[in-house]
């Protein structure tokens, strides 16, 4: 055996493996030679890599030469005799000292160490007993020797504790337990490291030996790192016994060491009390607790004295050290409560971390403040009223104990500091006016360059929720402190007129009022009508700061708009000072007609916003002073009258006063409710139900064309059915609206909208149909240009589908842009076309939602409505629709039909309507899909005429429409198989054998109650829908395979219940299979036990009628005839579905090779050392491309 | 840090490695600073590739050496040679595909028993594709290895300078340094994007402020 010319043959072919300019051949054929070294003669491998080891090699090829080694410890050990492994650990251990000796890069120490851990893992106890010595023994013989000891103390545990996939779970119990045995010889030996080698560090840097004192220094840090890795698990009493916690609290105090140490801090701090602790984990914890104090401590007096002495590692180690505290007050509150004294400090000190002007302190502390406040005020229910301790101090148990401990630490001061900050802190630093002591002062305010903390307002929430908590707390303190600085801040206004800084600061605490008032006012007190006296003494501070705002005459549209939002801020103490409702609502008109109604031009678009807000406001006022505004509603009416005879309130303006009516309306009871609406609906009805403007516009394309021209007239029409779309959903049936009458929960004649559906619906079917067939090809042909334009996506509609997660485009922002053209009324405006998009964008979904919400209504849509009607306005040109209409179609329309049509309907709607939507969107969806999973680009008729934009955003907001529709349409599906639409048949649902032996219903019977039976019934419906199935199995969308499969375990029920032998035979060839294939996709992972499930159910209940499953099982690549026995057998052994699932999901993974990759890669492989011959991973493509299902060996049969 | 056959720049550079999976999107993270050229094909690494990316901050000029590395093991299993000298380095994984996330551990011990200390970015790409399968809460391996972590998508250049500030400030040893312009081969989506991104925001913020107390808006649902 020549070992060392195999020797340069490897470090040759290592070298040209990894040369980055090495020809491909040239690597490849290296590479190949060095995996038959790896898998050549252990032996072999093993004298050549020791070889390679050795200081004669460049780095590179020492390093791969570790690897060789530590390969073959972990996958070729046993090869060895026992007497040749004692011989590698030996050898080994003599490298470690070695390598020590000479100084060598920390690349090669770490690996060498690493070698030796692996040695231990696979050797197991005995060796690890024998080598502890020797161990400590080497750490003496300086600081490299003990750096590596301490490489190599950090490797194994982390080996045993975390990166341990590879060890089955007896040998990872034995080797914990074993590494647990020796810890009283470990902790030790690394105190004593620390101590030693910190010591000596600091004496050869006090005499310039800055080289010994380098290395004394790494021995430190690789020390700490060691201890680092027992933190999350040595029992925490051993870590105070020797001497672990005392040696890393000293090391705060050093600045080269404190961040190491405090990591130390951190891990130990959020240790759970485990149940059998005594007090030796407590003793362990508070000393952990004092320690942090007085670290803290020091941190929060440098900094008082003036920061202009802290750097930013200064800040990095004070946000570990408040990070600990804040863990250790959430995980182990017990060590704090303990003590009064403590308690009070540790409050103190987190006070004082949140009144920090530095951002990331104060967040950390937040956090803690928010969890402890939620912790108090959660249970026992505190009533708002008195907010005292008593409430809190009558619990029991330990949890309530320590609650009576904490409250009387949150006092008043403690209270006053962080509403104060939280206060200050609402401002966004982007809007702060420096110059403005009331805009955070010295506090580093949020920022948009602040990193890993997720948005402003995701922060912003987190204190309107502290304030609301200690609102609820301390009201009167929330209340006074919150009225005091709003007034001050108006005060400043009013001293220095229009900085907009100063707007913002009033704009920023607007929130704060709103969720002061709210816990206060709408606390569980206030259903009885009772007032408490806090309620009392909160309207008393308020009434100052009511007439602060009464007072002020501002007239600017931004400052109007504020004003406008406090004052609805003040509707949940309306409804306890009903006297000041009335002068309240005069402000808000005083401020509605402070602002021009003719608008021009664009540039006071600012005031239309505010216009609209101050109508807004009536709607929540109406919201939240409830019934308080009844004794109001006449006047405003009248004023609104009034304002609208006198052409001072535009048409979409009086749709938000129509909203505000049909509020307060309802608080007076549904017969109320009725007359307003019948009141506000009259005047719409009259007009939209004259036919000459149906026959003129709404006859053919051209009436369409014309109607677009006529701008004030198609708006109205916008805003007639927006209107009658708002009615709607007031009056639906809403939990917890008491008010209306309990007995309208069935269909009902009683709804309030039933009798005015006749008169709005024909017309609104007219103006769809008309519109929708625009789309039609031969129609857009002649379309005018500019119509033709209007039709394409907007810029706004295509940025936010290639976002990440927008919402919707909101109505108001249709409603405000024609509150613009409205204006127009010379009409010699030509609409434009962004004017003409929004319209029909508007109509299509507000009138859409007016069709769906209908449906709600009940029998008297249904039996009523013209499904004829219904149909031509659909259905006519569906083949002509885009995808983000048809998804709204199906969304808005359809699956609330469908939820809602009575199932003796289901023949006349149902058959008409699901027919042509199937047939089409199945050959649309199918063909998109194989656009995009053959050519990587999903087709879809949206983005017709769309020109420039890259191609890469085409591309993603396609295959984003593709599956939006995808999902929809799976969602009408999944509804279509809810058990509520398919009576009887879900409750059948258990294990197999039950079912046999009950007399089958007939099956007239079963198809008859079912949706899906009655879409199975009607072959041209069933045809489109099941092949949707099975190709959605295939479409790589895992939300669309979630609704898919729940619609599929309907399917197969029916199957069960009947006997229906077509029905049968697809559910077990076709489903069964395309099931099967469907858990080869990745995206199916979530839904992969749903899978399964299904397969359990379909195998389990037909395998003996049908021979498709067996066929398909035998199919698989990897299985055997003798393989399905074994497996029926087991399956026939048990009866729970839980059991029999998962031996169905075994048997696939066997039988797939493991190919499944929707349960594969539940179970990661996880190789340790990077020379294993097994791929590491088995997902390298994208989701979306297909070579990710394939020959799973089905193909045969299906 | 330069390499053999590479010209040496005047100014600060260092050694980056990016390594996790195959097909999380390494190689094409680092081209798309090259040419700005999506990669719509997938071509594993082999072995492995270096590209030099130079960036503009305030205190100069600085270069990354990105060795892009080989994350498919077929052509691999030499990877920890490639981390020597690494100064820093980005560990890749794919929203789309959990089992990438389930190896960074794996890449993260890899990478730290050869490199000492260095600093390192997490980086969860591919964010702009629908079908997540890794939601941004259930990424929590950075919190308990204090390793900074981004969302990133190549496609459509999200925060595609993130990780290599980061890292820069860390290197350089200065929270406040900043780049002061677009690196010099950027794709020229990057302004298009970045300008409809704030345009789309400021519409948001528009609507925003704006609220119909609408909280009923799917009573159907």
């Amino acid at each position: 055996m020549d070992s060392s010319g195999t020797a340069s043959d490897v470090a040759r072919a290592i070298v040209a493996a990894l040369g980055w300019n090495s020809s491909s051949d040239d690597r490849k054929s290296a590479m190949s030679y060095l995996e038959s070294v790896k898998a050549g003669d252990v032996r072999v491998l093993a004298s050549t890599s020791f070889l390679l080891v050795k200081k004669d090699w460049s780095s590179e090829v020492r390093l791969h030469a570790f690897k060789l080694l530590q390969h073959l410890v972990r996958l070729r050990w046993d090869e060895l005799s026992p007497e040749e492994r004692r011989e590698f650990a030996k050898v080994s251990i003599d490298l470690m000292n070695e390598i020590a000796n000479s100084c060598e890069e920390w690349a090669l120490k770490s690996q060498t160490a690493a070698l030796i851990a692996e040695i231990v893992r696979r050797e197991g106890l005995s060796l690890w007993q024998e080598l502890v010595p020797s161990l400590v023994s080497l750490s003496s013989s300086g600081p490299t020797h003990a750096e590596m000891v301490c490489m190599m103390l950090r490797w194994l545990p982390e080996d045993i504790t975390v990166h341990n996939e590879d060890l089955e779970g007896d040998r990872r119990r034995l080797l914990l337990r074993g590494l647990t045995e020796s810890l009283p010889d470990i902790l030790p030996l690394l105190y004593t490291l620390l101590e030693r080698h910190f010591g000596a560090a600091m004496t050869e840097a006090g005499r310039q030996q800055l080289d010994i004192a380098k290395q004394h220094a790494a021995t430190v840090t690789a020390t700490l790192n060691a201890i680092n890795a027992y933190a999350e698990w040595a029992p925490v009493p051993y870590l105070s016994k020797y001497g672990t916690i005392h040696g890393c609290g000293f090391l705060l105090s050093s600045p080269d060491f404190r961040l190491h140490a405090c990591e130390f801090f951190k891990l130990v701090s959020s240790r759970k009390r485990p149940v059998d602790a005594d007090s030796d984990f407590d003793s362990a914890m508070s000393s952990i607790l004092v320690i942090l104090m007085n670290a803290s401590t020091d941190f929060l007096n440098r900094s008082d004295s003036g920061y202009g002495i802290m750097n930013d590692s200064d800040y990095e180690f004070a946000e570990c050290i408040c990070e600990s505290l804040v863990s250790l007050g959430s995980t182990n509150l017990q060590c704090i409560t303990g003590d009064s004294e403590r308690l009070s400090l540790y409050l103190q000190k987190m006070v004082q971390y949140f009144k920090h002007y530095k951002l990331e302190l104060h967040y950390q502390s937040l956090i803690f403040w928010l969890a402890l406040m939620r912790d108090l005020l959660l249970k026992p229910k505190t009533s708002v009223g008195d907010g005292s301790v008593d409430n809190l101090t009558s619990g029991s148990g330990q949890a309530d104990n320590q609650k009576r401990k904490i409250v009387p630490f949150v006092n008043d001061e403690i209270c006053s500091i962080m509403l104060d900050i939280s206060f200050q802190r609402m401002l966004k630093k982007e809007k702060a006016n420096p110059g403005n002591e009331l805009s955070g002062g010295a506090l580093e305010l949020w920022g948009d360059d602040f990193e890993g903390k997720g948005e402003f307002g995701q922060y912003r929430s987190k204190l309107l929720e502290l304030i609301r908590l200690l609102s609820s707390f301390k009201p009167l303190i929330a209340v006074t402190k919150v009225s005091d600085r709003v007034i001050l801040i108006i005060k400043n206004l009013l001293l220095s007129p229009l900085p907009s800084g100063n707007l913002a600061i009033l704009e920023s605490m607007q929130l704060a009022v709103e969720n002061v008032l709210g816990a206060i006012f709408d606390g569980p007190n206030d259903d009885d009508g009772s007032v408490s006296d806090v309620q009392l003494a909160s309207c008393r501070v308020l009434e100052g700061l009511l007439q602060q705002l009464l007072s002020l005459k501002w007239t600017e549209p931004e400052y109007v708009e504020v004003l406008g939002h406090y004052l609805e801020a003040l509707g949940p103490f309306l409804k306890y000072y009903p006297d000041a409702v009335g002068s309240v609502i005069n402000k808000l008109f005083e401020l509605l007609t402070s602002l021009p109604i003719v608008v021009k031009d664009p540039s006071t678009s600012r005031a239309r916003h505010a216009r609209l807000q101050i109508c807004t406001s009536f709607i929540r006022l109406a919201k939240t002073a409830d019934s308080r505004l009844l004794p109001h509603m006449k006047g405003i009416a009248d004023m609104v009258a009034y304002l609208q005879k006198e052409g001072q309130l535009l048409r979409g303006e009086h749709n938000i006063f129509g909203e505000a009516f049909l509020i307060i309306a309802s608080a007076a009871g549904s017969q109320q409710q009725q007359d307003v609406m019948t009141w506000l609906l009259e005047p719409l009805s009259n007009q939209w139900t004259q036919l000459e403007w149906q026959n003129s516009y709404l006859s053919d394309p051209a009436g369409l064309v014309k109607l677009c021209a006529e701008t004030q007239f198609m708006w109205s029409l916008f805003h007639t059915v927006t209107f009658f779309e708002k009615a709607l959903k007031r009056s639906g049936i809403r939990k917890g609206n008491t008010n209306i009458n309990n007995s309208t929960a069935s269909s009902i004649p009683s709804h309030p909208l039933a009798s005015h559906l006749p008169w709005m619906l024909p017309p609104l079917l007219k103006l769809l149909r008309a519109i929708h067939s625009l789309w039609s090809p031969p129609v857009t042909q002649l379309l005018p240009g500019q119509i033709k334009a209007a039709m394409i996506m907007s810029d706004f509609e295509r940025t936010s589908l290639l976002g990440e997660s927008i919402p919707k485009l909101p109505k108001s922002a249709i409603t405000f842009a024609d509150g613009f053209h409205l204006n127009m009324k010379d009409g010699n405006a030509e609409p434009n076309e962004i004017d003409i998009r929004n319209w029909l964008k508007g109509i299509r979904e507000s009138g859409y939602n007016v069709l769906g919400l209908s449906t709600t209504v009940g029998d008297s849509f249904f039996r009523s409505t013209d499904i004829e009607a219904i149909d031509l306005a659909l259905m006519e040109n569906i083949s002509s629709m885009e995808f983000r209409h048809m998804r709204q179609l199906v969304h808005s329309i359809l699956i609330p039909l469908v939820k809602n049509c009575p199932s003796d309907l289901w023949d006349v709607w149902l058959k008409r309507l699901l027919y042509p939507l199937f047939a089409f969107s199945h050959q649309a969806l199918r063909c998109s899909w194989s656009g995009l999973l053959d050519e990587g680009r999903a087709k879809v008729p949206d983005l017709h005429g769309i020109l420039g934009g890259s191609d890469l955003k085409v591309e993603v907001v396609e295959e984003k429409l593709l599956r939006d529709l995808t999902r929809e349409i799976c969602s009408l599906l999944s509804v279509l198989g809810s058990p509520g639409l398919n009576c009887g048949l879900h409750s059948e649902l258990s294990g197999h054998g039950s079912r046999s032996d009950v007399s089958a219903p007939k099956d007239s019977d079963v198809m008859s109650s079912s949706a899906v039976g009655f879409l199975l019934k009607n072959k041209d419906i069933a045809l489109p829908v099941l092949h949707m199935c099975l190709d959605a199995f295939r479409w790589t969308d895992g939300e669309a395979t979630i609704k898919v499969a729940s619609f599929c375990v309907t399917v197969v029920l029916l199957a069960i219940s009947t006997d229906n032998v077509e029905l049968r035979q697809f559910v077990c060839k076709d489903l069964f299979s395309a099931i099967i294939q469907g858990l080869a996709l990745e995206s199916n992972a979530f839904t992969s036990a749903d899978l399964v499930g299904l397969c359990r159910e379909i195998f389990v209940n037909f395998c003996t009628k049908d021979p498709a499953p067996r066929q398909i099982l035998l199919s698989l690549p990897c299985i055997s005839h003798q393989d399905l026995l074994a497996f029926e057998e087991a399956l026939g052994k048990t009866s729970s579905p839980k059991e029999q699932k998962q031996l169905m999901k075994s048997f696939l993974l066997v039988g797939t090779g493991n190919k499944l990759k929707a349960l594969a890669i539940q179970k990661s492989v996880n190789v340790i050392t990077n020379v294993v011959a097994r791929p590491r991973s088995s997902v390298s493509v994208p989701d979306s491309r297909t070579d990710d299902g394939g020959a799973i060996g089905l193909a045969a049969i299906v | 840090m330069a390499l053999p056959n590479q010209q040496t720049v005047e100014y600060p550079s260092f050694k980056l490695v990016i390594v996790g999976d195959g097909g999380t999107g390494k190689t094409t993270f680092v081209k798309r600073h090259l040419t700005g050229e999506f990669e719509k094909k997938y071509e594993p690494t082999i072995g492995v590739e270096v590209h030099p990316l130079d960036f503009f901050t305030n205190c100069g000029k600085i270069r990354f050496y990105c060795w892009d590395t080989a994350g498919q093991e077929k052509f691999g299993g030499l990877r920890d040679g490639y981390y020597i000298h690494g100064q820093c380095a980005i560990i890749m994984f794919d929203v789309t595909a959990r089992l990438t996330y389930k190896n960074v551990p794996t890449w993260h011990r890899d990478l730290c028993r050869v490199c000492e200390n260095i600093p390192i970015v997490l980086c969860g790409n591919k964010v702009d594709v629908k079908n997540r399968q890794v939601k941004a809460k259930q990424v929590t391996f950075h919190r308990k290895k204090n390793l900074q972590y981004y969302e990133i998508s190549a496609k459509s250049n999200y925060n595609f300078e993130k990780p290599f500030l980061y890292l820069a400030r860390k290197l350089a040893g200065d929270a406040n340094l900043h780049f002061v312009e677009s690196p010099a081969l950027a794709p020229p989506e990057v302004q298009i994007d970045i300008a409809a991104q704030q345009q789309h925001e400021a519409e948001l913020l528009q609507a925003a402020s704006q609220p119909l107390p609408d909280d009923d808006d799917d009573t159907f649902e």
